[in-house]
């Protein structure tokens, strides 16, 4: 018969599930918030386009980040559906660009005024202008972590930790009402790392990610709030 | 090609060395061969692409578009220091198109013309390039390709004399993250030259010195070319002035971020 590790107790065993996965996704806070300056709400032949904010603006949004957004906006039951942001600036061509975009909702009267803007935002059918802002930025980090490779083997030794700080707004302009409904942020810090003895094993705090799932799950809920 | 046994004196026997022998004809072809790799590590930009139709309300006017050789071949070759790796720029025909897809609607007619006089026409204009910088992400410590093109138009009367030359620069730059080298440069190019003509439409739609050339309401005749950059209305003085710095000429770097680069 061979030995077998049995775990009689049912909450020992759930206890040790949650601490392994906490363990394995490393150590993560995060606080999600929105801030609400108009009612919302979406009509199904309506969309949104996801924006990085310019870069003359000083803004350096990873691509990365605003195409996971794009992506998990349209996702779950109250999904988005989402203009393609090439596209957009391609139709407003050239008042789009990152040196000619509104750098604020006070500038949307002057962008619709401008000839043939305001019926190609009609055709595309966007509703809400949403302005990405922030970035992810590695704020600490320490530990040592050698590994060694020798005609019988290798292995590595020690302790490397860094943490993260994700970071990021997503501003709200309604086209329709040319003024900010709002905005949501999303900021999450986490602790990775990499303990090794002999085998290393990477503790990730995949803080980006995290910020990005929750930014979008409050963008959904923020836009869809007044639809019927 | 041979392989030969050797002979070891000083052991006084034969061993199992040997000497490799290539023919000059598979010299050559090793050559070649090296000098094709090495090529691969010298990459060229092409831009291949149309511009979007631009949203303006156009100028009553007929204007003739003189493209000048330098800007229909235009390629910039430039070898980094340090790398030993040169960048090959051509951006040529996707001037042409860029400026035609510009001028197209800007003005109510159009021709091309062959010089700098013409009949028929109410202005002449001749985009040029006078120069392209680029930067890694490497040299400006940051995740972004960037480009930087500095054009000028030069604003003709039918009569061939110089109204005017307008500084536009354009500036474009592409997360490394989300296209791999060559393809974030590409990107970076023809973000440089969309930006460059969203100041050049902009500047038509406003009382500007390149509208005011343009429509032949200011006769500067008499000023030498690039005379007008001290006088430029806000504009093109916000355009010039809020491009980003290119970077250095031999910016320091690590070898370890060179390696990571590469």
């Amino acid at each position: 018969m061979s030995p077998e590790l049995s775990l009689p107790l049912t909450p020992v065993r759930a206890g040790l599930t949650v601490s392994l996965c906490l363990l394995a996704a490393g150590c993560m806070t995060s606080r999600v918030e929105g801030l609400k300056n108009a009612s919302t709400g979406i009509d199904d032949d309506q969309s949104i386009v996801i924006v990085e904010a310019s870069y003359y603006t000083g803004n350096q949004t990873e691509d990365k980040f605003v195409d996971c957004v794009t992506r998990e906006v349209q996702k779950g039951s109250a999904k988005l559906s989402v203009f393609p942001d090439q596209a957009f600036a391609d139709a407003l061509f050239p008042w789009f660009e990152p040196r000619t975009m509104p750098q604020g909702p006070n500038a949307l009267p002057e962008l619709m005024a401008k000839p043939g803007v305001a019926e190609r935002i009609r055709e595309s059918g966007v509703r809400y202008i949403v302005w990405i802002n922030g970035s992810t930025e590695r704020t600490s980090g320490g530990g040592s972590l050698s590994c060694a490779v020798g005609p019988g083997g290798g292995g590595c030794y020690g302790l490397a930790w860094w943490e993260n700080d994700s970071s990021y707004e997503a501003s709200i302009w309604d086209i329709e009402d040319g003024a900010s409904a709002g905005a949501v942020s999303a900021a999450v810090r986490g602790t990775s790392m990499i303990p090794a003895l002999v085998v290393p094993v990477p503790l990730i705090a995949r803080t980006q990610s995290a910020a990005c799932k929750g930014l979008a799950k409050e963008l959904r809920n923020f836009i869809n709030e007044g639809s019927t | 090609m041979q392989i030969l046994p050797g002979h070891d004196a000083a052991a006084g026997s034969y061993v199992n060395q040997t000497m490799i022998i290539i023919p000059s004809h598979a010299k050559t072809a090793i050559l070649l061969a090296a000098g094709l790799a090495l090529s691969g590590c010298s990459p060229s930009i092409e831009v291949k692409t149309t511009f979007p139709e631009p949203l303006v309300d156009a100028l009553p006017i007929t204007a003739g578009i003189y493209y000048t050789e330098a800007l229909t071949n235009y390629t910039y070759n430039e070898e980094l220091p340090m790398d030993n790796i040169d960048w090959t720029f051509s951006i040529g025909a996707a001037n042409q198109l860029l400026f035609e897809s510009i001028f197209s609607e800007t003005f109510a007619q159009v021709v091309a013309v062959d010089s700098t006089t013409a009949g028929g026409v109410d202005v002449i204009l001749e985009p040029a390039i006078q120069a392209l910088e680029f930067s890694l992400p490497r040299q400006s410590r940051n995740n972004q390709y960037a480009v930087w093109i500095r054009y000028v138009i030069n604003v003709y009367g039918p009569d061939g004399k110089l109204r005017s030359t307008v500084p536009v620069p354009g500036y474009g730059e592409v997360d490394s993250r989300r296209l791999k080298g060559k393809e974030s440069m590409r990107a970076a190019t023809v973000w440089a030259m969309r930006d460059a003509a969203s100041i050049i439409i902009d500047s038509l739609t406003k009382d500007t010195a390149l509208r005011r050339a343009v429509m032949g309401e200011q006769n500067t005749s008499n000023s030498p070319p690039g005379a007008d950059l001290a006088d430029r209305d806000p504009i093109e003085a916000e355009a010039l002035e809020s491009s980003p710095e290119p970077p250095p000429e031999n910016p320091a770097f690590t070898i370890e971020e060179f390696i990571s680069e590469s």
